[in-house]
């Protein structure tokens, strides 16, 4: 018998005393195997965003047994959320539970044999490091590309691989970066392109949930070959999916010789503080948020974009709209004022929704 | 954003400084950096002569009784503090007006949890002092009153001479917080009968922000509660009982002092009475300006402001939307919604939203009121459409 046999021979043993393992399945797969499998019960996951594309990806890696499953958003599930985000119900939106803390629940439910780690923050320069400590890989559901160009650098600066992965409307992609291995973020997308996301959000353009589906187990294959230490296997494409077209593209992604990141270690984001500044406003139930100087918003098509959607108003100084129960100024040059609340994670929130990010 | 052209928030804080204010903070840096009081060679020797300068000129603006009684602080809310929580015990019987700021409010609040027995003056319908109310407050017994001179919200003078004699006449000292009328309204202690007076640096006195001053009369003993490095009985262990160095323990703002010498200088020559003068002139054609405007509403004392602020509102536009506006479209910087001073809010009949509060400084002029007063014609017409105004803002924010 070869290595191999011998360790399926020891595992069918094994099974028979004790009754199908919960990962019986998982492990017969030759690339995982026992050995893989205890990799896999050894890692730290971070799931990185908790809508439909994170939601997924939690539910897989609980599932394959991750040792430690440690999800992050700032977000409170609403109704809007359980056409896609796997994990939510009803109640969960009648409550508006953290989401951090109802997929947990529910994971809980499915696999209360790993440990779950639940961070209710947003993801900026002074948190991002200390949600990543000790990942052995962070897997991407964010909602905006300022956000996963943090995390970028912040993979890269601690060697931690991370999987990119997005979805919207009828089309999706991903990547993954091994750092020093792979390109990363910061290789294939320009400066501009991180620094914010156009006002196209699932909020305001929509998304299939058989996209974010499929996006997201790409993301946790990839997620599982890195626990399992394949990393020599993982994909080293820009990979994009249009599922209404059935196309599916893969675009080589080359290291820059001189990106900023993991060539020069420049850290910029990391290191220059909150991006989007909030102040609430003296006694009142409004919150500003300043983008920066740099920020450019195409005043234009916000308006067309939340149009499709809202009734919205507007008059060449401002767009003017409301969107989940809160009432939204946008002013030309990206500032906004939320009303309604005096919670800036909140109108951070609702700003990368509705404005991007 | 750019910057903002018209600056109209000079309640918060003056800007701009006048030049000699930045030179003397710059000189102060470059050329007299060493620590006041410290030692012995020159560059301490003069930092310490230009912290005491600055006393001097503080006493001077405010004909205070003596320099050591002038004690710089961080701003005008930490000299309240030091006053308030170091002169107010349990049992200890307090006056106050009725529309203070947080920064006498709040530590009062906390003085009356501790034991002390703290009564809140009425207004008037004319949204001034009840002197009746307070007169009969104060027969009931009295140990300290303390008010603001003018209203940060609605530019109401508090009748100053006579509250310190009905304070007196009852043995009551009387605390007064002078944020909004030191520089601009001419403050004489020992005529007025003030026996401790907080400012800020930053506001009428034109310093840089970061600084305050209280000014004491001879007799209040206040007790320190930050002690540490004084630079004088450095071999005992008891923290100085001598002013000033009683309550400036630690090293001193020598650049912010500087500057807020440099700004005293200034407000003097420019003269006080007629800097406050223009102000209120320029406060008058302004509200000679939003009357006529349709949906308009004046808050305080519409017919004739007696100083540089004014508050008021446009109906159906929020107050938070209207800043921004003025802002954004405009350039037109002014200060919305509670301007920490609720019971001012609920004495005028604003409160929970709040007002735009436009104050006007040393540098406006009759063009910065005429762009105000255009800027909120076009948005009380509609701003272009009527997209900026409609009741779901003020929906909005009662959430």
């Amino acid at each position: 018998m070869n290595e191999r046999d011998t360790e399926s021979f020891a595992m069918a043993a094994a099974n028979t005393r004790t009754g199908a393992s919960r990962y019986d399945r998982q492990t017969r797969v030759k690339e995982i195997g026992a050995a893989g499998q205890a990799r896999i019960a050894a890692s730290v996951a971070v799931v990185a965003g908790l809508g439909a594309l994170g939601t997924t990806i939690a539910n897989l890696l609980a599932r394959a047994g991750v040792g430690t499953l440690r999800l992050v958003d700032r977000d409170f599930v609403e109704r809007s959320n359980l056409q896609r985000q796997c994990l939510y119900d009803e109640e969960d939106a009648a409550q508006s539970r953290p989401k951090a803390e109802a997929a947990i629940a529910r994971l809980n439910r499915v696999n209360s044999e790993i440990r779950y780690e639940a961070i209710v923050d947003d993801i900026n320069p002074s948190s991002v490091e200390r949600i990543l400590a000790g990942a052995t890989v962070l897997v991407d559901g964010l909602d905006n590309f300022h956000a996963r160009a943090l995390v970028n650098e912040a993979c890269v600066k601690h060697g931690i691989p991370w999987v990119y992965g997005a979805g919207l409307a009828t089309y999706g992609s991903t990547a993954t970066v091994v750092p020093g291995v792979t390109a990363c973020l910061r290789c294939v997308m320009p400066a501009a392109a991180l620094e914010a996301t156009l006002p196209l959000t699932c909020e305001t353009v929509g998304v299939l949930g058989p996209v974010t589906s499929f996006v997201a187990s790409w993301q946790a294959s990839e997620a599982l070959k890195i626990m399992v230490g394949a990393k020599e296997e993982v994909c080293r494409d820009l990979v994009h999916f249009e599922l209404w077209q059935n196309e599916v593209a893969r675009l080589p992604a080359r290291r820059a010789h001189d990106c900023e990141v993991c060539v020069k270690r420049q850290f910029a984001l990391l290191e220059r503080g909150d991006r989007l500044m909030t102040t609430s406003l003296c006694g009142r139930d409004v919150v500003q948020v300043v983008p920066p100087a740099s920020f450019k918003l195409d005043f234009g098509l916000l308006r067309d974009t939340l149009s499709r959607s809202l009734k919205v108003q507007e008059n060449g100084h401002l767009v003017r709209f409301r969107a989940d129960d809160h009432d939204m100024v946008v002013f030309p040059d990206g500032r906004a004022m939320v009303f309604g609340t005096a919670d800036s994670k909140q109108a951070l929130s609702l700003y990368g929704k509705y404005v991007g990010g | 954003m750019s910057a903002p052209v018209v600056y109209l928030d000079n309640a918060a804080t003056t800007w701009p400084k006048p030049e000699p204010v930045y030179a003397a903070m710059d000189a102060a840096m470059r050329e007299h950096g060493g620590n006041p009081g410290r030692a012995s060679h020159r560059l301490s020797v003069a930092a310490q002569k230009l912290v005491e300068d600055a006393r001097q000129d503080v006493r001077r603006v405010f004909n205070a009784p003596s320099a050591e009684r002038v004690v710089f602080t961080l701003n005008c809310t930490d000299a309240l503090c030091l006053a308030l929580k170091g002169l107010i015990k349990p049992g200890d019987r307090v006056v106050t007006g009725p529309f203070e700021h947080n920064s006498v409010a709040r530590p009062l609040h906390s003085l009356r949890r501790a034991g002390a027995a703290v009564t809140q003056c009425q207004a008037t319908s004319g949204a001034s002092i009840d002197l009746d109310h307070f007169r009969d407050l104060c027969r009931q017994g009295v140990d300290y009153v303390v008010m603001s001179h003018v209203s940060n919200v609605t530019g109401c003078m508090t009748p100053v001479g006579e509250i310190a004699a009905i304070a007196h006449e009852r043995g009551a000292s009387f605390i007064l917080d002078a944020a909004q009328s030191a520089g601009s309204v001419e403050i004489d202690m020992v005529r007025l009968g003030i026996d401790a007076l907080a400012a800020p640096g930053h506001k009428g006195l034109c310093g840089p922000m970061g600084t305050g001053v209280l000014v004491l009369s001879a007799n209040l003993p206040v007790a320190p509660f930050r002690e540490g490095g004084s630079g004088i009985d450095s071999a005992s262990e008891e923290h100085p009982q001598r002013y000033p160095w009683r309550l400036e323990g630690g090293t001193l703002n020598v650049p912010g002092i500087a500057g807020l010498g440099a700004g005293v200088r200034f407000i003097e020559c420019a003269g006080i009475r007629a800097v406050g003068e223009r102000e209120a002139a320029l406060a008058r054609a302004l509200v000679g300006g939003l009357t006529p405007i349709d949906g308009v509403r004046i808050f305080g004392s519409a017919a004739r402001p007696e100083t540089g602020v004014v508050s008021f509102r446009i109906d159906g536009v929020d107050v938070a939307l209207t800043g921004a506006i003025l802002d954004e479209s405009y350039g037109i910087a002014v200060r919305t919604g509670l301007h920490c001073a609720p019971a001012a809010h609920r004495a005028i009949g604003s409160f929970p939203e709040g007002t735009v509060r436009v104050s006007l400084g040393p540098f406006n002029s009759e063009a910065d009121v005429a762009a105000l007063v255009s800027a909120v014609r076009d948005i009380a017409a509609g701003f272009g459409t009527r997209c900026a105004s409609g009741s779901n803002a003020r929906a909005a924010s009662r959430q």
